[in-house]
Parts: structure tokens; sequence; C-alpha cells
């Protein structure tokens, strides 16, 4: 019997020292540390190429985008008679200036002509939310998408204002599905590439 | 519904051959598809659905395709199964045909459509099998027009135009159209020959968008963006803006398929099918296993659990054959039985622990299929080193027996289940689960055992097998309570883990606790002697109540914690096994006290 | 007299004990569950198993601590007094260790171990914790707690000692809010003040969940400068009852029973993980900072992953989400009681597995 009560008070003593010893290492023994949200890119698997897509954009210029390897290209989808895409247009005019030496803008409208361009481009530059940016920047390529060859046909887009990100080997890295972004969503998405 | 019809019209101008049955779906079946929240295999998609309609899954393969690639002729397959008499004659259906399609529930289930809007705000219980059976057959149809639409933007409209292609046009389309209809009104007849083209262009262009609005079921096309991969429905490229150049080959291949379906071209469609396939996994590459998906398919058709029943009717046949005539070819032909069953139930949970990737018991359906194995192995086992049939005998019948139920415990079609977030894979969980249920199939063999016992004490009250048996009952019983006991303080230290509180005297706990509860109390029963041997037996024959009562009565109270296997239906059917039960076993007992008491 | 202690000890520690008193636990088993479907866990678990008397109408019968208490009396009689260690025992002995060390634990938590719980909208920190039932009224003299009313005693509830009184006109547990103007209570001489102006209650069934209870009164306000009037109070009221008496400012508020914690939690982010395609939750998880003096600990927690820190454990325990925004609940345990399951149930599976060695070996029973 009195082996029992030792035993008895033994176990219950051990316990409660253990249970004392437990809640004092807590902040060592529990690491419940956030995973790592590794910022850096790990190897892109199964990524998209973009098609190769010519263009003349509303300087003459014909250009290609596999001209472009080796810099960010945001490729805009859009029309004059699109409010949201005009709402949105200061912004990627705004990042192509910002980010002058590494991102290349082409801004491929739907419209039926140029004439709807220029006419877009001129009221542009009288408006308040456009001062102090430029069309004619040497990386802003505005171009007609006649009948929607490369929006709709390439690049399946089929509402309007898409806005896609390519990186430097011309994979597909994000798309931003209409206008809801703002221009520090953008200029993340550059840097993390 | 009115679109429908105009949907038939539209469409026959193409008029397709009938159903392939003959093409190799070999590739189309291993082809994954996102379906309530797990990929799967279409070859399993295809046979789920055809299920829900139907009732049986044989060719859903080629039903699939044909829905899917041909739907101006999938529409006049009767696919839709109503038995219920009752809703037969609110829908105006011929009474002696169970096979129904489209057009036939046309009528009726416009007819009806207030009152499902009535229906579906009613408590789901209270609904009568009338009742249940419309919201089923509405839910059933729209299901399957969405399937019918999927592919309505690539599939041939007038010559080999498609959706797609006019799409851009559209705009100027509509408005062509709204001037002509302005200029010259609704009357088609009255307008020009180009004029005429615009309008059914136009028509169809507006038939075919409404088809594809909110058609987002059908989750085949895989999307990588930025290294996530997301699965959507061929509809949400151009109503959800998720399409990409990459969708876009996905699609054409589909074409492709489509246009090999409808002309019938063996060789075209095995190459389309198989490209597609191939293109699919070069994208989804690291997350979707190949064999996973094989593997599901396989599972599906060699319904393991049908042939480990089959294998253990003939054991138990066999093992009774040996009771009489012992000889070599039947004891080994008993032990390649019971060997065989086993090793086809065990290989289906295997296969259910690759597919879902998570230990096997974490639904009730899950649970059956573990303890029915429990039971058999130890049978098997026990065979294995003594070559006398009485246990393997008991062993085989509760296999054989639950799972001959255990297809009662799914709610639809689909038995690979998810699971809500609380019951994600913990060790703690995983290993009392495992043990509890362990515990389960002991008790039920223990029970099975103590019948037999008492069965054969009835027929000899003498005989020799009588006190090797009770050693047997006695030695798993405690193996039993082993089990029970440790699965059910695992399931507190798991509720510690998980919520902090160790017991919370839930209904699941407490029907855990019960079975232990019931063991110990014989057991010291017995020990002081409160009750006597044939009591003790009797007791844990008992058993098999109280784990039906502690694994699935606890789900029918519908509370706490626990309750995340419901079970409606299961409620008369476990009264019942009760009642039995405690019938059967009071009348053993009660005619072996009387027998022996006149000797 | 100490022999008659011993000779009644060993009497307890007779099998037959667990053979009268095993029943009874049963019988309260079922019942208790059954109870559970009709009453609600919490009202089932307080009548049936955290009592000592249920009453059948006029009949007390034992409740829960008694027959457990029987029980743990019997366990440790029985291993006290006749368990003489031998190689065939062992077994037997060490299982019925185990079952005792399972049964302290019990005892000790039921004693010990407080519940709360913690509500975080995304990008807040408290260092508050909540009861799940206990309901208080607070009383604050310029911004500082001077009383502490409990609902549990509204019947009593004694304002002398404060400068102002309080009448409580009307109580329940359960609430429902109706539109004041639709009741017939509106009286030109007795003025309605703060809510309970276009709010009135009424008593509703308890929910099966008493947490889930909306519990409220209405009460006259008298002695307050100007303030004098009819108000009301209630669970989660969103503003506090505010007036000056005697020159001081005060507030009332009511509500769950809060207390502080000796840290605060900043909740950073709240994400809920569904299966793909669906909106059923595959999981999810909180990441927060515990913020004690210096230390600023970032860590997570989940389902299945609690966290835990200075004697408390938090556990990932609901969410809401609302346009509004996210908001984690988590609950907050202190159990000093903790270990004593874990070690039991060691004990026991070791108890058990050696004696069924040894019953296997030994061949006959």
């Amino acid at each position: 019997m009195k082996t029992n009560i030792a035993i008895l008070l033994i176990v219950a003593t051990i316990t409660y020292a253990l249970t004392l010893y437990l809640s004092d290492n807590n902040i060592n023994t529990n690491i419940n540390n956030v995973p790592n949200k590794s910022a850096i890119e790990k190897q892109i698997k199964g990524a998209q190429i973009i098609p190769d897509f010519t263009f003349t954009d509303i300087n003459g210029e014909q250009k290609s985008a596999s001209d472009f390897e080796g810099k960010i290209i945001i490729l805009n989808f859009w029309a004059s008679w699109c409010a949201p895409c005009i709402k949105e247009f200061p912004n990627l005019l705004d990042i192509a200036k910002t980010n002058k030496d590494t991102v290349i803008l082409i801004a491929l409208s739907s419209d039926l002509d140029e004439a709807a361009i220029q006419k877009f481009i001129t009221k542009g530059k009288a408006m308040e939310s456009f001062n102090g940016l430029d069309f004619n920047a040497t990386n802003i390529h505005i171009a007609l998408d006649k009948n929607q060859q490369i929006t709709a046909g390439k690049f399946s887009t089929f509402k309007l204002p898409e806005t896609l990100i390519i990186d430097r080997n011309q994979n597909l890295r994000h798309k931003l599905i209409g206008a809801d972004w703002t221009r520090e969503d953008l200029q993340n998405i550059i840097e993390s590439l | 519904m009115i679109r429908l019809l105009l949907f038939v019209l539209i469409c026959c101008v193409n008029t397709p051959a009938m159903a392939q049955e003959k093409l190799d779906y070999a590739a189309f079946e291993k082809m994954p598809i996102l379906d309530n929240g797990r990929i799967k295999p279409l070859g399993a998609f295809a046979k789920a659905r055809l299920k829900d309609f139907y009732g049986s899954d044989k060719n859903a393969n080629a039903w699939l395709a044909e829905t899917l690639l041909n739907p101006s002729e999938a529409i006049n397959a009767k696919i839709f199964l109503i038995k219920n008499d009752a809703l037969k004659t609110r829908l105006k259906l011929s009474k002696d045909k169970d096979y129904f399609n489209l057009q036939d529930l046309q009528t009726g289930l416009q007819a009806t459509q207030k009152d499902i809007i009535a229906l579906l705000e009613m408590n789901q219980d209270e609904l009568t099998s009338e009742q249940k059976a419309l919201l089923k057959i509405h839910e059933d149809v729209i299901s399957y027009n969405e399937l019918l639409r999927s592919f309505s933007l690539i599939l041939p409209i007038i010559d080999n135009t498609t959706f797609i292609d006019l799409l851009p046009q559209e705009q100027r389309i509509t408005n062509d159209l709204k001037s002509i209809i302005e200029r010259k009104g609704e009357d088609i007849s009255a307008y020009t020959q180009s004029e005429q083209e615009t309008a059914i262009t136009g028509f169809n262009l507006q038939q075919i968008r409404g088809g594809g609005t909110n058609n987002d079921d059908f989750k085949v096309i895989p999307t990588r963006l930025n290294n996530t991969l997301s699965w959507i429905a061929p509809w949400q490229t151009i109503n959800d803006g998720q399409g990409s150049p990459q969708t876009n080959e996905i699609l054409s291949l589909w074409s492709n398929i489509a246009n090999a379906y409808r002309s019938n071209n063996e060789k075209a469609w095995n190459k389309a099918t198989q490209e597609l396939l191939n293109k699919t996994f070069k994208i989804t590459a690291p997350e979707i296993s190949k064999t996973r998906l094989k593997v599901e398919l396989l599972y599906q058709s060699l319904k393991p659990y049908h042939l480990a029943m089959a294998f253990y009717a003939l054991s138990i046949l066999l093992l009774i054959l040996s009771l009489s005539k012992s000889s070599k070819p039947i004891t080994s032909a008993a032990l390649f039985s019971l060997s065989a069953a086993a090793i086809f139930h065990a290989s289906g949970i295997a296969a259910r622990i690759y597919i879902l990737d998570r230990p096997p018991v974490g639904t009730l359906y899950e649970s059956v299929l573990f303890v029915s194995l429990i039971c058999a192995i130890i049978g098997l086992i026990s065979y294995i080193k003594t070559r006398k049939p009485i246990i393997p005998i008991t062993g085989q019948i509760a296999a054989l027996g639950l799972l001959a139920i255990a297809p009662t415990m799914l709610q639809n079609n689909d038995s690979l289940e998810l699971l809500v977030a609380v019951l994600n894979t913990n060790f703690w969980l995983a290993t009392h689960v495992l043990c509890i249920t362990a515990g389960y199939g002991v008790c039920i063999i223990t029970a099975c055992l103590a019948h037999a016992y008492m069965i054969l004490r009835i027929k000899n009250s003498t005989h020799i097998m009588l006190n090797g048996l009770f050693q047997s009952i006695h030695k798993i019983g405690l193996i039993a309570l082993l089990l029970t006991a440790v699965g059910t303080v695992l399931g507190g230290i798991w509720a510690d883990q998980s919520w902090g509180r160790f017991w919370g005297w839930d209904p699941k706990e407490n029907g855990a606790l019960l079975i232990v509860l019931w063991l110990i109390w014989i057991q010291h029963g017995r020990l002081s002697g409160n009750i006597r041997p044939l009591g003790y037996v009797a007791g844990i024959a008992a058993l098999n109540i109280v784990v039906a009562l502690a694994w699935f009565g606890v789900n029918l109270l519908g509370v706490g914690l626990h309750s995340y296997g419901f079970t409606s239906g299961i409620a008369s059917g476990l009264a019942t096994f009760c009642i039995l039960e405690l019938i059967i076993i009071l009348g053993l007992w009660i005619t072996i006290r009387i027998r022996e008491k006149k000797v | 007299m100490i022999a008659r202690i011993k000779k009644a000890s060993i009497r307890l520690a007779e099998a037959d004990m667990v053979f009268w008193l095993m029943p009874l636990l049963i019988i309260l088993l079922i019942a208790g569950t059954l109870a559970q479907r009709w009453v609600g866990l919490f009202e089932a678990h307080q009548t049936y198993f955290a009592s000592f008397i249920i009453w059948a109408g006029p009949v007390p019968l034992p409740g829960g601590y008694i027959i457990l208490g029987l029980l743990t009396l019997n366990l440790t009689a029985k291993f006290l007094f006749k368990s003489e260690w031998s190689a065939k025992k062992s077994g037997i002995i060490l299982a019925h260790l185990g079952a005792l060390i399972l049964l302290i634990g019990g005892l000790i938590t039921s004693m010990l171990a407080q519940e709360r719980y913690m509500v975080l909208p995304e990008g807040s920190e408290s260092p508050y914790i909540y009861h799940y039932t206990k309901r208080n009224l607070m009383v604050f003299e310029d911004e500082r707690e001077i009383a502490r009313l409990p609902y549990k005693n509204i019947k009593n509830w004694n304002t002398d000692n404060l400068p102002f009184d309080i009448k409580i006109k009307f109580a329940c547990d359960n609430c429902q809010i109706l539109k004041r103007e639709d009741t017939a209570d509106y009286n030109e001489d007795d003025p309605y003040g703060g809510m309970a102006q276009f709010m009135a209650l009424r008593n509703k069934k308890s929910e099966k969940e008493p947490e889930a209870n909306l519990t409220g009164f209405e009460f006259t306000l008298s002695k307050a400068e100007g303030a004098d009037g009819n108000y009301l109070a209630f669970d989660g009221m969103p503003n506090p009852i505010e007036f000056i008496a005697q020159g001081k400012s005060y507030a009332l508020i009511f509500g769950k029973d809060q207390s502080a914690l000796p840290f605060s939690v900043a909740l950073k982010d709240f994400v809920k993980d569904d299966y793909q395609g669906t909106s059923m939750a595959r999981g999810y998880h909180s990441d927060v900072v515990i913020k004690d003096g210096d230390v600023n600990w970032e860590t997570r927690i989940e389902m299945n992953k609690p966290l835990r820190y200075k004697g408390y454990t938090f556990f990932q325990s609901s969410f809401d989400q609302s346009e509004a925004g996210e908001i984690s609940i988590l609950s907050v345990v202190k159990n000093q009681g903790w270990l004593f399951p874990y070690i039991g149930t060691i004990i026991l599976a070791l108890g058990l597995l050696l004696h069924i060695i040894l019953t296997f070996n030994r061949g006959r029973i």
C-alpha cells in the first residue's frame, strides 16, 4: 500500500513539474513561425510564353512583341469607348514613365479605326488626369488592333480593359482584369519580376 | 425553355451523326477536371453525373462526349430517371415509362417552376419524397443544360463559324439588328436576304450567349498564371476575363476533338484527345499526377468492394462446408478465398488513400469500409494460425454485412468526398480514428463470436469447442477494450490539441466512452461474481448494439462538434438492427438458461 | 477509528463497486447525451455532468460529480489498498493507475480550467478576452472602471455606493428587439433616453448555445443630471450609456465578462483557404503578433495548430467575413491540469498492452 501511495504522489508531482517546465519554455519549444513567403520567385513551372504578334503604332512604327525581349511588357487592351479603360490609362502612362528603362507599354485599341484613337489622345492631352503624362515616350506604343485580331484572336480577351504583365523572358505572368487596380499594385508587380 | 427549342432549331442546321460508342475513350476519360473541390479524371466525372441523372453509369464516357460535343443530338437521349409516380402525374409524364428526355420534361418543368422557389425555402428534412424528387429533377435538368452548353462557344453554328469567331463583330451585329427591327418590325419575312442573315446570326449570338451566362460548372480548362494553377469552365474565358493565349490553345484542341467526334473519325479523335491530354499534363505537370487519375479510373471500374464481397460470401460457404467435411482442398480454397477478399478490400482502401491523399477514415462511409476490413483481417489471421473456422466465419459475416450497408452512408454518388476544415489531417486525429475504428471492428468480431458461442451452447451444452471459444472471446474482448479505451482517450488528446478541451461530454465522445464503460462493467461484474459466465458472454454479444449506437446513433442526434457525418434514413435501419439483436440475444440467453435448468 | 476507515477503504476497493456504479454512469451518459438534442450542450452539461444532484421531479438522483466521485474513490482505494504488485497483475495495476490519473486530471481541469475567447478584426490589436456565457454591466467613472455588476445577480443589484441609481424594470436572458413605437409603453412623464427611444426588448426563448443569446435589460436611471429616464442595455450594444452625475462623467457598458491578458495580440492577416472552386473551407489561419513589452513575436495560429504562450493556449476557433472586413475568433484556454490526461493515457495504454501480452502468454485466463 505504501508503495502505491508513493507511486501516485510521484506521478502527480512529476506531471505538475513538467507542466510548469513546459509552460515556461513556450517561445522556443513552440515555434509556430509564419512560413517563409519567399519573395524570390522560384523557377516558373509551366509558365506560358506569349505568342508573338506584330503591330503598327500610331507613329507608324512597326514592331513585334519579340523585339522587346529583355524588357518587361505591359500589354493593355483598351478602347476609346470603354470608360474604365480611360480611367486607368493615366496610371499606365505614369508607370511607363516611372520605369522608363525597364518597362515597355503596348496599348492595343479595339477601336474601329485610328481616327478614334487620335481623337482620344487629343482629348486626353487636355484632361486633368493626364497632366504631365507623355503619350509619345519612346517606351510607349499605342496601336490599333483591327478586328481584335490580337486582343481576342491571340490573347482571348473579350472584355475590356485587361492588362497583361509579361516578364523579360516573354512569359505571361500577371493579368489585371478590369480597371480595379492602383498604381501601387502595378508597381509592386513590376518590382517583383 | 423556349430558348432551348430554338437552340435545337439553330443547331440542327448542322446535322451530325448518331452517338459514337465505338470510339476509344482511353485518353478522353483521363482528362483532369476540377469538380467539387477536387481534381478527378473526366471518366469518373462522367460516371458520377450519369449515375445522378440515369441511375446507372454504363457508357458514361460516350454519353458525356455526346453531351458536350454534339448537344443537338444529345438532347434526344432519355437519360432522366423518374420513379416517383406522383411526380410523373404532376409533370404529365407517362406512368409506364421511367426514362425521359428534355423534351418530355419541358412542359412539366415549366409549370412547376414557381413551386421550386417555395420548396427551397422549406426545411429540407420535411419534404415528401415527391417534393424531393421534384427538386432533384429540376436540379438535374439545370446541371445537364450547363453541360450541354459548356462548349457552345466553339461548336459550329452555321457552316464552320463558331460563336468565338463571331464575337468581335457581336456589337456591330446587335446594333444592326436593332436598327433593322426599328425600321421593319419583328417579322422576318419582310427582311431582305442580307437582313435575314443578320437577324439569324444576331439571334444565334443572343441565344448562345444566354446559354453561356453563369456556365462555370465544367471546369476542365487549366490555366496557369504566375505559378498558380486554376481551373475554369470554357465560358469563363469570355465571361470572366480568364482568357489567355494558353486557354486559346486548349480551346482549339477541344475544337479538333469536337470535329473528330462529329464526323466519327476514329483516327482524328484518337489523335486529338491524346494531343489535348499531353498539352494538359504539360501545363499542370507539378500539381496533377497522371498516376492518381489512372488509379481513380481503375478504382471506379474494378469495383474492388463488390469483388471483396463476392469472395467473402464464397469464403463463408467454404468455411461452413469445412465444418462438416474438413479436407485439404476445401481449407486451401477457403484460405485462398479469404486472402483474395482481403486483398481486394485492402487495395480498395489503399486506392482511396492514394487518391484522396489522407488517412482512410475521414467520413462515415470510410469508417464502415475500414471496420469491415478489420473484421476480415482478424478472421484471416485466425484462420492462418489455427485453421479453425469459427472466428473467420464470424469475421467474414461481419465484413460482408458492413460492406453491404456501406453505400447507404453516402450522400451522393461521389464516394470520394472532401473533409471539413477541422478534420483535415492531423497526427492525433488520424491515430484516434484508426484506433477507435479498429476497436469497433474488434468489438464486432467479439460480439459475433459471443453469438456463435450461445448458438453452439444451445445445440450442445458440453461441446468441446465451447471452452476454447470462451477463451477466445475473453482475449479478443481485452484487445477490444485496449483499442476502444486508447482510441477514446486519443480522441481527447486530439480535442485538447484542437480546441483546448480534452473532454467535453460531446455525443461522439460519450458514445465511444459508452463502449469502454460497457466492457469494463461486464468484466468487473464477472470478476466480482455478480455476472456469471453466460451473462458475461451475453453482455459481450450485446456489444453489437452498443457499437451500433455509438457509431451511427450519435450522428442522428445531429448535435455537437462531431456531427459531421449526416445520415438521413439511417434511423430506421439502426432501430431495426438494435431491436432484432436485443431479441436474438435475450432469446438465446433465455433458451440456454431454461434448457440447462431442466438438466 | 483508523481501523474503521481502513475497513471501509478496503470495502470501497472491491470490484463489485464497479458492478454497481457503472450502470449508473452508463444511464447518466445516455440521458445526458440524449438531452443535448433538446436543450443544447451547455445546459445538458450543467444538468447532468457538472452537477451533484439531478432532480427528476421531486426525486433526487446522483449527478455526474457524485457518480464519478464515487468511482474515483473506488479506483483510488483499489490502487492504494488492493494492488499488490506481482508479475501477473502488473498490467492491470498499471492500467488502473492510468485511469486514476485521467480522472484526477479531469478533476483538476473542472476546477482550474478557464476558457475564454478573443475577437480580432484584421489589423487590430487587443488584450481582451471574453467569457462565453457570463455577462455583466461595467460602470466607468471618468473613463476608469469602478464597478462590475454580474447579470446573474441582476435581481439584487445594489447601486447605493454609486452617485446614481439604477432600478431594473425588466430583464431577458434572450431578447428580441422591437421598435419602441410598436409597443404600448410610452408615457410622457416617464421618458426614454438613448436607444430606448427607438428600441424595446422583449423576452425570447433561449438559444441552445447560451453564448448565442442576446441578453439585455431595461432600467430606470435616476439622480443623473438631466439624463434621468428609462434606458436599455444589451449584449454588444454599439454605444455606452453616458451621463454626468455629481460632476463626474459616467459610462455604462453591458456585455460578456471581459478580462485582460498580460499581453496583447494583434491580427495581421486572416486567411480562409477554400477547396478549389468551392466555398467550402479547407482550413483557415490567423497570422498574429504577440506584443508583450519588448517581445514582438510573429506567429501563425491555424486549425489543429494552436499557439501556446505564458500558460495560455490560443486556438483558431472560427471567423467572420463581411464587407467590413475579416474577423478572426480565437479561443483562449488556460488549464494547469492539461498534462494529466496525456500522462494518464500513456500509463493506461501501457498497462492494458502489458496485461494483454501477459494474458496471451499465460494461455488460460
